[in-house]
């Protein structure tokens, strides 16, 4: 009968509220239960010496007077019965409303608010990256340059970001970043994905476009400072809709990835953009034809056994888009960030250079990741028509312009090498003798822009071929804290006056990133 | 008649039969939730296996009931946040009406869509105290005085809590004229609570599980359903009660309502059957089982077989005293009202 007392109300348990605030009640109860939990531990004492006395004088004292004690050790039971009962009354409130109490988190990974059934999370986060570009080689005659940007040696905010991501009703995640690095503010990141089905899910707004595999990489997660050169004949951001999937090997679940996923064995991207043209990213769309671009990708080897080959990814991705007069959008040096590639530069007698025609991207790409090496290579082929006018005449020309790139890094002090950067094991301590990760990496890239990009293109102003060799350090101070020191040098075809070669670029460049 | 006319009558008669047998539905399992306050369990566990009895002899249709208890407070705002309740039968109109006010998930005239106010039965508030009486507790005024150790639950939570208070104010009321006076005796009433459990079945359990307290202030049903279930327990020893049951002179008029809610019965397709699962409280059958339960039927003739069994006390309404519960629960029970102010930290 006792027993199903309390399981009736057990079973019911009591309410969760105490009022008004559920923070302040939470907080409260807490405290409520610490104190009342020192009052039980001082009447328990008080109890046990009361005890002990009354056993004394018991024994001392005549058989007429025996209880003269017993009220007051009926009284401090009661006490601690008292105080026992209000401290299951406030455990039960406590836990419900933890319930009903959003959690919040603040660590490495940003702050955190998560609705108490895990269906709802906010995240704040943010990233500064700050960089030193130092010039070598460089007092070369302007006459011998010819670069339209200076190599001067400059400090630079590469990168100020702070913005919000999360997950509502469990299936819907958002991402707003605005970006106010390089002196200027843009809307780099806007976008709603809808993944109520893993092998079908839809991206709104704008977002990067599903072509370059280094371009798809976390911003703050790559090897070295710049991307390669591949990653320039593709478009950056793009504003449209993008339906995606991902597929788990014959017996396994598939994990959401995100609008681009690297988790599955396999994954698609199918998406329908206004078209930014290369190394472009654009906010609005100024005619009617869109931008198709797709890409499937695969972990063939993932929960395979073979150890040495769950890390490898293999995937094309491609792109099509019919741009009427778009404007041509630079290209710059990759680490060094000086213009090679300038549009804006026509050659002798030309008016206007713009793409206008078919447009095309095909862009194979993989990566290998086992233990602390890591590779990762693409290329690609970008073959778009050009319509430019020189000397009152118009004349299109098709350009096909190629990039590669292969690059390899090692994580020194063993740490896993991932395509999602590197986690040290232990944070950067020197009191504990703790120094963080260390990374090593080389790279070679290689960009060759279409002669017939010269038909109107000034030669004297940009290059036809950059082939660049570059050495990486990077310390992971943190998960989130990150020193990197790249040197590249780059080697130009063209791009200087008399058809001479634009001097070597040598650069040394250093980066302090911190993300959360 | 011809043999084309019988052939056609044949016919016409195999169809008819045919549409006939096609109207017939198979009998359906259908479930409904029930969310309701803390001490009613015993009660519905009852009820519901009548009801589903009821319900297939009537359609074929099986029905399961499903309940949650808790107390009344609580248990409006886990169904304003979003919990499935096909109808909800909890401890006072104002819990119920925020239904309405916050979601609009019943009409605003929910209670005129059943007799009494929407209240199938009535109960009010008694004291239960340990086998002797030894602290001789007779009345409201008697909780209020120092030694006393009450047991009551919190009325920030629990709606039996609430009528309770509302009850003890109107007793202070009545007998010593003023509401000064009527505050002052609830905050000595409450200043002598031992522990404010979160529900009624809460406070049970502190009262006669862990033994604590001189007097448990309760629902009048639940004071009976304790004495009836330590009656037939081994501690009573030689037929002696455990506790005993002390009917106050005056006390509240409780009215606890029912009511379906329309927005998830219609989502739910079990309007009908909610609105027949509500109503089967004030058949012959529901009415007998409140009675056998302890609650004051709304039947008179019901209430006059179970009359004897309920002690003769002068009951006041709520709209009497304190102008109906939207006015009392914000003079009394919202943030920084008088329960606040007397049983707030530093009273």
């Amino acid at each position: 009968m006792h027993n199903r007392w309390s399981l009736l109300w057990a079973a019911g348990m009591g309410s969760a509220w105490m009022g008004f605030a559920p923070d302040a009640s939470a907080i409260t109860a807490e405290q409520r239960f610490e104190k009342l939990e020192r009052h039980i531990q001082e009447l328990e004492r008080r109890l046990e010496a009361s005890e002990t006395e009354n056993q004394k004088l018991r024994s001392k004292k005549s058989a007429t007077d025996p209880i003269a004690s017993e009220p007051d050790v009926k009284a401090l039971h009661q006490k601690v019965k008292v105080l026992e009962r209000k401290l299951e009354v406030a455990d039960e409130v406590a836990i419900e409303n933890a319930k009903k109490t959003p959690k919040l988190e603040a660590g490495s990974n940003g702050i955190r608010f998560v609705s108490p059934d895990n269906e709802h999370v906010v995240r704040l986060r943010g990233s500064v990256q700050a960089d030193y570009k130092f010039f070598m080689d460089d007092n070369q005659t302007p006459a011998g340059l010819h670069n339209t940007s200076n190599l001067a040696d400059r400090f630079e905010l590469k990168q100020a970001r702070i913005w919000l991501e999360g997950t509502l009703w469990k299936y819907l995640d958002f991402k707003i970043m605005p970006d106010f690095g390089n002196g200027r503010t843009i809307l780099a990141d806007a976008w709603i994905d809808a993944h109520y089905f893993p092998f079908a899910s839809l991206n709104f707004g704008k977002q990067k476009t599903p072509i370059s595999l280094e371009r798809l990489q976390g911003d703050s997660d790559g090897t070295f400072l710049e991307r390669a050169y591949p990653t320039y004949l593709a478009s950056n951001r793009d504003i449209g809709v993008m339906l995606h999937g991902e597929f788990a090997k014959p017996g396994y679940q598939a994990e959401y990835g995100g609008p681009v996923d690297f988790k599955n064995f396999l994954s698609y991207q199918l998406g329908v953009f206004n078209g930014a043209g290369d190394n472009g990213s654009i906010d609005t769309d100024i005619d009617d034809d869109k931008e198709f671009a797709g890409r499937l990708w695969s972990h063939p080897f993932q929960h395979s056994g073979i150890a040495a080959l769950e890390g490898l990814g293999v995937g094309i991705a491609g792109s099509w888009e019919l741009p009427k007069r778009a404007a041509l959008v630079n290209i710059n040096s990759a680490i060094g960030q000086n213009r090679i590639l300038d549009y804006g530069q026509l050659g002798t007698g030309t008016s206007s250079l713009v793409a206008d025609g078919d447009h095309y991207r095909v862009y194979p790409q993989a990566y290998w990741y086992y233990g602390p090496y890591g590779l990762m290579g693409e290329y690609v082929l970008s073959s778009q028509q050009l319509l430019g006018r020189r000397n009152g005449q118009t004349g299109r020309i098709q350009q096909d312009n190629t990039a590669w790139q292969v690059q390899a890094s090692y994580v020194i002090t063993g740490e896993d090498n991932t395509f999602q950067s590197v986690k040290p094991r232990q944070a950067f301590n020197p009191f504990n003798g703790q120094w963080g990760a260390w990374q090593v990496a080389a790279r070679w890239s290689e960009l060759d822009i279409d002669d017939e990009t010269f038909v109107y293109l000034n030669p004297s102003r940009s290059v036809s071929k950059a082939t660049a060799w570059a050495l990486g350090v990077n310390w992971f101070l943190t998960r989130n804290a990150r020193l990197m020191a790249d040197y590249e040098q780059t080697y130009f075809d063209g791009g200087a006056a008399g058809g001479r070669d634009r001097p070597t670029e040598k650069v040394f460049a250093t980066r302090f990133q911190l993300v959360f | 008649m011809t043999s084309k006319n019988i052939r056609n009558a044949l016919a016409v008669l195999l169809l008819g039969t045919a549409l006939a047998a096609s109207a017939v539905t198979e009998a359906a399992n259908v479930s409904l939730l029930n969310v309701s306050y803390d001490p009613t369990r015993e009660f519905y566990e009852e009820y519901n296996a009548a009801f589903a009895k009821y319900w297939r002899e009537k359609t074929g249709d099986t029905v399961t009931v499903k309940q949650s208890h808790g107390g009344g407070g609580k248990q409006a705002r886990a169904v304003i946040d979003g919990l499935d309740a096909d109808v909800v039968t909890l401890a006072l109109a104002y819990d119920v009406d925020q239904l309405y006010q916050k979601a609009k998930l019943i009409p605003e005239n929910w209670q005129s869509r059943l007799p009494n106010n929407s209240a199938p039965y009535t109960s009010t508030m008694v004291f239960l105290v340990r086998e002797g009486n030894p602290k001789g507790i007779k009345d409201w005024n008697d909780l209020a005085k120092p030694g006393v150790s009450v047991v009551t639950p919190n009325p920030k939570t629990s709606g039996g809590a609430r009528w309770i208070y509302l009850a003890a104010w109107g007793y202070g009321l009545k007998k010593q004229g003023s509401e000064e006076a009527a505050k002052d005796l609830v905050r000595k009433i409450y200043k002598n609570a031992a522990v404010l459990d979160t529900g009624a079945r809460g406070s049970t359990v502190t009262f006669v599980e862990r033994e604590i307290g001189d007097v448990l202030v309760t629902w009048e049903n639940e004071a009976y359903l304790i004495l009836k279930e330590y009656s037939l327990s081994s501690s009573t020893e030689h037929g002696r009660q455990k506790f005993e049951l002390v009917t106050p002179s005056l006390s509240i008029l409780a009215e606890p309502p029912v009511t379906v809610v329309d927005d998830v019965a219609k989502r739910h397709g079990t309007e009908k059957l909610a609105t027949a699962y509500l109503e089967y409280l004030y058949s012959k059958e529901g009415q007998d089982l409140a009675g056998k339960h302890f609650y004051r039927p709304s039947d008179p003739a019901v209430l006059a077989k179970y009359g004897n069994q309920f002690k003769k006390l002068e009951l006041f309404k709520i709209s009497d005293v304190f102008g109906g519960w939207n006015k009392a629960q914000k003079t009394h029970f919202s943030d920084g009202g008088v329960f606040d102010q007397i049983y707030g930290p530093g009273r």
